[in-house]
C-alpha cells in the first residue's frame, strides 16, 4: 500500500452522468441565491432602519456611514494596489526590462478576474438595491411618473450596478494615485523608505475601523436620547460626531463635506429624488475625484513608477537572500538543535514523528518552536492585563448606556458582573488573538516564509497547516498528512494535544491576570477552566475539519464537491448545535435547580467528550472510505 | 535590435565588475570583492557550488540588486546610474522566474516582445519559432497557470531569447524541470549566439561539462569570491593540471574534490544494504 496520503486522493477527473452534474449545477445556483437573497434581505433590513431616522439626521448618518466605508474600501484597494503594481514577483522582474512607466503601468492595470473582486461587486449591487428601489417608489408616485412602479426592482438593480461601479471607480482610483504618490515621494512602492510608515498606516487603519464604527454608534444612539439624558461621557461623544456631520457651521464639518465619500453618498440620496442642484454638484464631485486621482497618478507616474522605485535598491532587506549568506539563526534553547524543554518532553512522550507536525503547527520549524511559541504567549501579559483593566472600567457603562436606549427590558441589574465578564472576555481575547493583529504589524515588513516566522500564532494552530508562500502558482497549502507521513490519528490529535498544553497555560495566566485586576476569583476560575476545555475542543474540530477537506476526491466535479462540503457543513453544524442545545439545557437546569456549577461543567464536558469521540470515529470512517475509494482503480 | 555600441568591437570590455562586495542584512557576504571584466562576443560561464554568489553576481550585473562596495560598468555606463539605457540591450533570466500566471503565454511573450520594442510583425514570426522550438505551440493559448514546471521555464527562455538582446545573463536556465529536446535547443541556441561573436553571454550554471564545450571563458566562483577566471587552458596552466577537465579544476580551486568522500560514502551504503535486513529481521 503507498502511504503517501496525498497522491492516493489526486486521481484524474473523470465524466460524471449528465443528471449529476444538472443537479449540481441546479443546486449550486440554489445556494448562490440563497447567498444573494441573504445580502439583499440584509441590505432592506439596514434601508429600512436608516428610513426610520428622523429625516434630519438621515443625511449626516448617512454620510459618516459613507465615509466609514468608503475609508475601508480605500484602505483594501491601497493594499490590493501596493501588491498588485510592485510588491509581486512579476511586476519586479519587469523592472529589468526597458518598458516604459506607462507600459508597465498597463501590464499592471491587466487584473486577473479573481483579483477583481467580482463577488464584492455583485454583493455590493444587491445591498445597495433595495436603497434604489426605495428612492424609485418615492419618485414613482409623482404625477406623470407612475408608469415607473412597476419597474421600480429592474430600475433600482440597474442604478445600483451603475452607484456601485462609481463608487468602485472612485476608490480604485484614489487608492492608485495614494500607491503613486507614496511611490514617488518614497514612502510607498517597493521599498518605502520608512517602514515604520507601513506599520503605523495598519495601526491608523485598525484605529479609524474600531473608533469609526463606534462613533457611528454613538452619533445613532444619541438620536434616541432625551436632552436630559446626555449626561455620560460617551453620549456627549455621540452628540458631538453628529453636530459634526449636521452642522455646516462646524469647523470639522468641511472635512466630511467635501470627501469623496460623501460625494458618493449625496448622489445616490438627491440624483432621483433631488434637490438636483445638489444631485448635479454630488455628481461633478465625484466625477472630479475620479479625475483627480487618475491626474495624481499621471503626475507621479514618472517617479512613482520608476525602475528605481520599482527595484528598491535602498530596500536591502527585502533582498532575496542565498541560503549561505544568511547566518544561522539564533536558538533560544538548544544550541544543538535537540529542542527546548517541553518540546523535548513531548517528544520523549510521543515519539519523533511528532517533532514534524508539532513544529509546523506554529509556523516555524527550528528547534525549539514550540518553546517559543509558549514563551511568546507570556509576552503579552501586560497587554492583556491592560485589557482587562480597561474593560472591567469601561463596559458596565457601555451596556448600561446601550440597554437604554434600545432594550430597556434586558437592563441588568449588577454591572459588575457585566464589566467582569467583559474584563475576562479581553484578556483571553488578547491571548487568542495576540498574533492575529500585532504579528501584522511586526511582520508587516517581512514577506513569505519570514512573515510566517514573525508571527507564529495560535491561529495557525486552528489551521493545521502552513502558510502559503507570497508567491504560489496553483494552491499551495499543504495538509499535515501529505507533508509528514502522519497517520489520521497524528493529524488530529496531535494538533488538539498541543492546544490542551498551551490552553492551560492560557487559562492559567489569564486567571492570574483575572485576580490581578480584581475580579472574582470563583468566576475566573470557572472561565479559565472553561477556556482550556473550549479551545482544544475547537482545535479538534478544526483539524478534523481541515483533514477532511483535504481528502478531495479529485474524480469528482467541482460541482459535486461543493454540494458535498454543503451537505457536509449542514450535518457538522446540526450536530454541534444539538450538542449546544444539550449543554444549555444542562447548565440551565443545574442552575434553576441551584445545584453546584461544578456539575454543569463536568456534566458538560462529558457530553462533549462523547460527542468528540463519535465524530471523530464518524471521520474517521469517511477518511479511510475514501482512501479506499481512491486505492481501488490502483489496485485492480 | 538595439545597437549597442556602433563602435565597439568584437573582445572589446563590455562588463566590468570590479571589486564589489554585497553583503545581505544580518549576513555574511554573499559577494566579496568580486573582481572579472567580460569581453564582447563571448560565452562565459559562471560556476561553483550553491550558495557561492552566483546568483547574486549576475543580479548585480542585472541591477537587480546593488553592491555596497565596488562598481559595476556595463558597455563604458554605470550599472545603476544609466539603468535605463542598459536594460535596452540586456535580457536577465532569473534561476525562478516570476511570470502573470493569469495571463496566456502567447500574452506574456507579447508583451515581453512590446517591452523591448521589437516590431510587431518580427515579434510574431520569433514567437511562432520560439513556440515550435520549445514545443509550446500547442500550449501558448493556454493559462501560465496551467503550465507544469517545465513548460513554465520553457516560457521564461523562450521570453528571454525573444528580446533579442545583445547581453544576456542566464542564471541555470537548463534547470528546472525542462525536458532534453529544449535542453538541447538551449545549448544549440548558446552555441550560435556565441559563434555570432556579437552577444555577450553570462550564464551560470551546474553542468560542468556543457560549459567546459561551449564557453570561452569560465568564472569559478567559491565563497563569494571569483577564485579563477580565463579559459579552460588558462585555468590548467594556473592550476598545473594538464588535461584536467572542469570539473576536476573545480576541485582544485574550491578545494572541494570530493572523489574521498564519495568513495567512503558508498562503501558505507554498500555495508548498510548487508547489515539493514538483518537489523530487521531481529
Amino acid at each position: 500500500m503507498d502511504h503517501i496520503y496525498g497522491r492516493l486522493f489526486r486521481l484524474q477527473e473523470a465524466d460524471q452522468p449528465l443528471w449529476r452534474r444538472a443537479c449540481s449545477w441546479v443546486l449550486a445556483g440554489v445556494l448562490l441565491a440563497a447567498c444573494g437573497a441573504w445580502i439583499f434581505y440584509a441590505g432592506r433590513q439596514v434601508a429600512t432602519a436608516y428610513r426610520s431616522l428622523p429625516a434630519g439626521v438621515q443625511m449626516p448618518i448617512g454620510r459618516l456611514a459613507a465615509c466609514l466605508a468608503g475609508l475601508q474600501f480605500f484602505f483594501h484597494a491601497a493594499r490590493f494596489w501596493t501588491q498588485q503594481l510592485f510588491h509581486q514577483g512579476p511586476m519586479r522582474d519587469l523592472a529589468l526590462t526597458p518598458g516604459s512607466a506607462a507600459q508597465i503601468l498597463r501590464v499592471g492595470l491587466r487584473l486577473n478576474l479573481r483579483d477583481a473582486r467580482l463577488p464584492w461587486l455583485a454583493a455590493s449591487v444587491l445591498y445597495l438595491a433595495p436603497w434604489l428601489w426605495h428612492e424609485c417608489i418615492t419618485f414613482g408616485v409623482t404625477p406623470g411618473w407612475t408608469w415607473m412602479l412597476p419597474l421600480a426592482w429592474p430600475l433600482a438593480l440597474i442604478l445600483s450596478t451603475v452607484l456601485v461601479l462609481v463608487g468602485r471607480a472612485m476608490v480604485e482610483a484614489c487608492a492608485l494615485a495614494a500607491c503613486m504618490l507614496g511611490s514617488a515621494l518614497g514612502v510607498g512602492g517597493l521599498a518605502p523608505r520608512y517602514p515604520l510608515l507601513g506599520r503605523m498606516l495598519l495601526g491608523l487603519h485598525a484605529t479609524l475601523s474600531i473608533g469609526g464604527l463606534a462613533g457611528i454608534i454613538l452619533a445613532v444612539a444619541s438620536v434616541f436620547l432625551a436632552p436630559g439624558e446626555r449626561a455620560s461621557d460617551l453620549q456627549r461623544i455621540g452628540a458631538a460626531i453628529l453636530e459634526v456631520a449636521a452642522e455646516p457651521s462646524h469647523p470639522l464639518h468641511p472635512l466630511l463635506r467635501w470627501s469623496p465619500s460623501t460625494f458618493w453618498f449625496d448622489a445616490y440620496a438627491h440624483t432621483i429624488n433631488g434637490p438636483y442642484g445638489q444631485a448635479t454638484f454630488a455628481l461633478l464631485g465625484c466625477a472630479a475625484t475620479i479625475l483627480a486621482a487618475l491626474g495624481l497618478t499621471a503626475l507621479c507616474l514618472p517617479a512613482g513608477f520608476s525602475a528605481e522605485a520599482r527595484l528598491g535598491f535602498s530596500g536591502v532587506s527585502r533582498d532575496p537572500k542565498p541560503a549561505q549568506a544568511a547566518d544561522a539563526p539564533t536558538r533560544a534553547f538548544d544550541p544543538d538543535a535537540e529542542n527546548g524543554p517541553v518540546e523535548g518532553w513531548l517528544l520523549r512522550k510521543l515519539g519523533r514523528m511528532a517533532r514534524a507536525t508539532l513544529r509546523l503547527m506554529t509556523r516555524n520549524h527550528e528547534a525549539g518552536s514550540l518553546d517559543r511559541h509558549f514563551l511568546r504567549t507570556l509576552y503579552y501579559a501586560p497587554v492583556s492585563l491592560a485589557a482587562g483593566w480597561l474593560a472591567l472600567h469601561l463596559v458596565p457603562g457601555a451596556v448600561d448606556f446601550v440597554c437604554r436606549i434600545w432594550w430597556q427590558p434586558l437592563l441588568p441589574r449588577d454591572y459588575r458582573i457585566l464589566g467582569e465578564g467583559a474584563a475576562a472576555v479581553a484578556i483571553l481575547i488578547v491571548y487568542v488573538t495576540r498574533m492575529s493583529i500585532w504579528g501584522r504589524l511586526t511582520g508587516a515588513g517581512l514577506q513569505g516564509p519570514q512573515r510566517s516566522a514573525a508571527a507564529p500564532t495560535g491561529w495557525a494552530l486552528l489551521a493545521g497547516q502552513r502558510a502559503a508562500p507570497a508567491l504560489s502558482r496553483g494552491d499551495l497549502r499543504i495538509p499535515l498528512n501529505e507533508l509528514y507521513a502522519v497517520g489520521y490519528s497524528d493529524a488530529v490529535l496531535l494538533p488538539t494535544l498541543y492546544a490542551l498544553l498551551w490552553s492551560f497555560l492560557l487559562a492559567g495566566l489569564a486567571l492570574a491576570e483575572a485576580v490581578a485586576v480584581g475580579l472574582d476569583p470563583a468566576a475566573s476560575l470557572l472561565a479559565a477552566a472553561i477556556v482550556a476545555v473550549v479551545v482544544p475542543q475547537t482545535v479538534f474540530l478544526i483539524a478534523l475539519l481541515g483533514i477532511q477537506s483535504y481528502c478531495k476526491n479529485y474524480r469528482r466535479t467541482w460541482t459535486a464537491l461543493i454540494l458535498q462540503t454543503c451537505a457536509f457543513a449542514v450535518v457538522f453544524i446540526s450536530l454541534i448545535s444539538g450538542i449546544l442545545i444539550v449543554v444549555a439545557y444542562l447548565v440551565q437546569h443545574v442552575l434553576d435547580e441551584n445545584r453546584p456549577v461544578w456539575i454543569a461543567y463536568v456534566g458538560s464536558v462529558n457530553l462533549v467528550l462523547v460527542f468528540d469521540v463519535a465524530v471523530y470515529m464518524l471521520a474517521r470512517l469517511v477518511y479511510v472510505r475514501r482512501r479506499f475509494d481512491a486505492e481501488l482503480p490502483a489496485v485492480r | 535590435m538595439v545597437d549597442l555600441n556602433p563602435a565597439g568591437r568584437t573582445g572589446d570590455p563590455i562588463i566590468d565588475v570590479v571589486n564589489v562586495t554585497k553583503c545581505y542584512e544580518g549576513g555574511k557576504a554573499a559577494l566579496t570583492e568580486a573582481h572579472m571584466r567580460l569581453h564582447r562576443g563571448e560565452l562565459v560561464a559562471l560556476v561553483g557550488p550553491n550558495g557561492a554568489g552566483k546568483s547574486t553576481l549576475l543580479k548585480c550585473m542585472a541591477g537587480l540588486v546593488r553592491p555596497q562596495e565596488g562598481s559595476i560598468t556595463v558597455a563604458g555606463k554605470d550599472r545603476f546610474r544609466d539603468h535605463l539605457a542598459i536594460r535596452t540591450f540586456t535580457a536577465y533570466l532569473p534561476d525562478q522566474p516570476n511570470m502573470f500566471v493569469h495571463f496566456r503565454g502567447i500574452e506574456h511573450l507579447q508583451m515581453i516582445g512590446d517591452l523591448y520594442g521589437v516590431e510587431l510583425s518580427e515579434r510574431n514570426r520569433r514567437i511562432e519559432s520560439f513556440a515550435r522550438l520549445f514545443d509550446l505551440d500547442e500550449i501558448l493559448e493556454k493559462r501560465i497557470a496551467t503550465y507544469s514546471n517545465g513548460q513554465y521555464k520553457k516560457l521564461a527562455l523562450a521570453a528571454t531569447f525573444l528580446t533579442n538582446a545583445r547581453i544576456y545573463l542566464l542564471d541555470e536556465p537548463e534547470t528546472g524541470g525542462i525536458d532534453p529536446p529544449a535542453s538541447a535547443a538551449l545549448m544549440q541556441i548558446l552555441r550560435m549566439l556565441r559563434d555570432r561573436k556579437d552577444v555577450t553571454i553570462v550564464w551560470a550554471t551546474q553542468i560542468v561539462e556543457m560549459a567546459e564545450k561551449l564557453c570561452d571563458r569560465v568564472a569559478i566562483v567559491d565563497d563569494g569570491r571569483v577564485q579563477a577566471f580565463g579559459t579552460m587552458n588558462e585555468l590548467r596552466a594556473r592550476y598545473q593540471a594538464p588535461g584536467a577537465d572542469l570539473g576536476r579544476l573545480f576541485g582544485l580551486v574550491t578545494g572541494k574534490d570530493k572523489q574521498q568522500l564519495i568513495s567512503e560514502v558508498l562503501e558505507s551504503m554498500a555495508h548498510n544494504a548487508e547489515e539493514a535486513p538483518r537489523r530487521i529481521a531481529r
